[in-house]
């Protein structure tokens, strides 16, 4: 039996190129591609918001954080979109990890080339003025006391190996499995489990009995 | 390994949520455009790789497969070779790889290198 290509089958994903002769495709491809954007578009506004703060935490500046989650959502979606959607959340906090990555490279790379300007000193980096300014907008005191810990919380996230960071976040905050984790981190999942029990045994201890 | 949950997690969880609870409207706004823009692009993206790649990728694909089963003097074996093509194919003709597949001058000269080597 040879082989042939048809022009209809020419349309579809690649593995479609190739048509053994089993009839035509299905009829209804336009209304599976419209639910399988809305099935995207919930899986995404289930995890913005929190892949944002996961990516703020790490990078420390919203606009980074929130580029990163923009090019993850993206290649996720010109990607992976195929995928069955049980795999997009590990896949999505893959690309997010990988973006993260990027993103601290890149500053990296900056802070050395500008260290070789004229002039520059080390530390000597553009900040926000109105960084150090206290927010002056009245705040309840239990606002106050979370976010205090949640700065508390923060700092000291920043301060772990960037795999402990990244299983701790992924498995406390996000509530990934064990599985999961180890598919989003590249990792095994005895790996995965003694970076979260490190992490937390390092978070403990910067941030005391008392937190 | 934490046999014993720390109440640093919950409490680390708690405070997480609530942080994601209170992110302010601009930044929601933005994430909002951001998801809007990544559906759009796949709807764009796949739609145009399928537009431009596909048939390249299909007119490829007839190429290959009739400079490796049309060679001259050689008795297709039909289900091997199909077999083969069709695990090559997988990783050719792969969303992601259309690039390759338009390199039809390649794939002509590494099924002659393989004739040659068979």
């Amino acid at each position: 039996m040879w082989p042939f290509v048809t022009l209809r089958a020419a349309s579809f994903p690649g593995w479609a190129l190739l048509s053994l002769g089993r009839g035509d495709v299905p009829a209804t491809v336009e209304e599976q591609s419209l639910d399988q954007v809305r099935t995207l578009d919930r899986f995404l506004v289930s995890v913005e918001k929190r892949a944002f703060r996961i990516a703020r935490i790490t990078v420390r500046d919203d606009d980074d954080a929130l580029d990163i989650v923009q090019d993850a959502m993206l290649q996720l979606a010109r990607r992976y979109a195929q995928r069955p959607a049980a795999e997009w959340r590990p896949l999505f906090y893959r690309i997010l990890q990988n973006r993260i990555r990027d993103c601290q490279r890149r500053r990296k790379v900056r802070a050395k080339l500008m260290s070789w300007l004229p002039g520059w000193k080390e530390g000597d980096e553009v900040t926000d003025p109105f960084e150090g300014v206290a927010d002056a907008r009245p705040q309840p005191q239990e606002l106050l006391a979370t976010d205090q810990a949640m700065a508390k919380l923060e700092r000291a996230l920043g301060e772990l190996p960037r795999r402990q960071q990244e299983a701790f976040m992924l498995r406390n905050f996000e509530g990934m499995d064990v599985a999961q984790t180890a598919a989003a981190m590249g990792c095994s999942e005895g790996s995965v489990k003694t970076h979260y029990s490190r992490a937390v045994h390092s978070l403990r201890e910067q941030l005391g009995v008392a937190w | 390994m934490v046999n014993t949950p720390d109440p640093l997690e919950p409490r680390s969880r708690e405070l997480f949520e609530e942080s994601v609870a209170r992110l302010d409207a601009r930044t929601r706004s933005r994430l909002n455009q951001a998801r809007q823009h990544a559906l759009a692009e796949m709807n764009k993206g796949s739609g145009r790789r399928y537009w431009l790649g596909a048939p390249i990728g299909g007119l490829a694909a007839a190429v290959l497969i009739a400079v490796v089963l049309l060679r001259p003097g050689v008795e297709p074996k039909q289900a091997e070779i199909t077999g083969t093509l069709l695990d090559d194919f997988d990783i050719v003709a792969d969303a992601d790889n259309f690039e390759l597949i338009q390199d039809v001058e390649f794939y002509s000269w590494l099924a002659g290198q393989n004739d040659g080597a068979g």
